[in-house]
């Protein structure tokens, strides 16, 4: 009897083994999404209206302190309509890019999307059961998320990166409402 | 005057090493439990981020990276090492695979990696970066007048810097398009990019890690932290002693 629990529990851990290996060596790192598909799905054409934001000043501190080092970039290009806008933001997990598709709409995450996921770990971020945890995301008074993000275990740093480049999507989208609001009222 | 019996001997021994051996791994001890609590909040520190510095890259004595691919546009030169992009021997983005080319367009540079394109100002400076996502890697990429051309292995577009967007170009004569062409860095030029992409990979969660296991000092570090871990394993076993003794 011992000895067909030892079998049956050696099995057991050889058969979880290979499972892990082969999650592994089936390479989760890929590119899931195209920006044309992305803006597709987000405003049913590839090719909506765009513009660019420039980090500078109080955008450029909001920007750094949100993702804990200063945008990779001078300026962002985001797609918009009358109601959403779109932003695809490149941040880190532990050592290479994660690329994001995030949309708002009215102040609050429509959908973010892993468009292209580049490290060796933590590719569960892509699925529906963590990127659904966004949906109707807003900011709160200090700016940052106004719900605490669930993480998942062994996909922590990803899963970091994906909240603050959502936080940043919610500034981003704040700060081209206000500019567009401000340049109204100047009219 | 009688000797002091050996149960009282080995008492007074025990209570001697114990206090001396606790004073002496005081500072050590202080040390391994404040670099332990930076390190268990090292992400949050940034540590990971944060370069060492290049004097500290000469204690751990290890070549230099080198640059993998090379390509000059303007006054910029663009080289690859270790998967960072560094423009000038400053760094630019994390980039995967090699770089296939660099020029220099209307007031701005464009450079291509197999998997993405980044637009810098005239001095380097990243302006913005995009991924085209297409399944077949970029290969080169070059001029046909003010016109930016790519090439993947199956087809040519044409890249607008000011837009961002990837067209596929019908109208690309191949041999009348200037392509970028890798260039060969001198040893200073060499230096520089190797110590840029050492102090990326030796930063300061590294340098703190190797600092709190003693594997700082390659030969004998290990060794003088085993050393002060067995004489914490005395301290503990001879402090329970002494104090089921006194009870």
């Amino acid at each position: 009897m011992p000895g067909r629990i030892l079998k049956t529990a050696i099995f057991s851990l050889v058969a979880a083994l290979l499972v892990s290996v082969t999650a592994i060596a089936a390479g989760e790192i890929g590119r899931y999404q195209t920006r044309a598909e992305f803006l597709m799905e987000s405003f049913g054409t590839d090719e909506p209206s765009n513009a660019v934001i420039w980090f500078d000043g109080e955008l450029r501190s909001a920007a750094t302190s949100v993702m804990g080092h200063p945008p990779a970039t001078l300026r962002m290009r985001y797609w918009y309509d009358d109601t959403k806008t779109a932003w695809i933001i490149d941040e880190i997990g532990k050592e290479q890019p994660i690329t994001f598709g995030i949309v708002v709409e009215n102040d609050k995450i429509l959908a973010l999307r892993v468009m292209n996921f580049r490290e060796s770990r933590g590719w569960e971020i892509r699925y529906p059961f963590f990127t659904q945890q966004f949906s109707q995301i807003r900011l709160n008074e200090s700016g940052s998320l106004n719900r605490r993000i669930d993480s998942i275990s062994g996909a922590t740093l990803s899963v970091n990166a994906a909240t603050k480049s959502a936080n940043l999507a919610l500034i981003l989208d704040e700060h081209t409402r206000r500019a567009t609001s401000t340049a109204i009222s100047s009219r | 005057m009688q000797p002091a019996p050996p149960s009282r001997r080995a008492r007074h021994w025990a209570r001697r090493t114990h206090r001396v051996l606790g004073v002496s791994s005081l500072l050590f001890l202080v040390f391994i439990s404040v670099s332990g609590i930076v390190l268990n909040h090292a992400e949050e520190l940034g540590l990971s981020r944060s370069s060492a510095g290049t004097w500290i890259l000469d204690i751990y004595d290890v070549p230099l990276p080198p640059a993998e691919s090379a390509y000059q546009a303007g006054d910029v030169l663009f080289a690859i090492s270790s998967g960072t992009l560094y423009a000038n021997g400053e760094e630019l983005s994390r980039v995967a695979g090699q770089l296939v080319g660099a020029v220099a367009s209307t007031g701005s540079i464009v450079v291509a990696s197999a998997d993405q394109l980044f637009v810098t100002m005239g001095d380097g400076a990243l302006l913005e970066r995009f991924s085209p996502g297409r399944s077949s890697p970029m290969t080169k990429l070059g001029l046909d007048g003010e016109r930016v051309i790519v090439a993947t292995q199956d087809d040519y577009f044409e890249f607008d810097p000011e837009n961002m967007s990837l067209s596929t170009s019908s109208a690309v004569d191949a041999d009348a398009v200037t392509w970028s062409l890798p260039v060969s860095l001198n040893a200073r030029q060499a230096e520089d990019i190797g110590m840029a992409a050492l102090g990326l990979a030796i930063n300061w969660e590294r340098v703190l890690l190797d600092v709190h296991s003693g594997r700082i000092l390659p030969s004998v570090g290990r060794y003088i932290a085993d050393v002060t871990a067995l004489c914490l394993l005395y301290m503990c076993v001879s402090g329970f002693v002494l104090w089921t003794r006194r009870r």
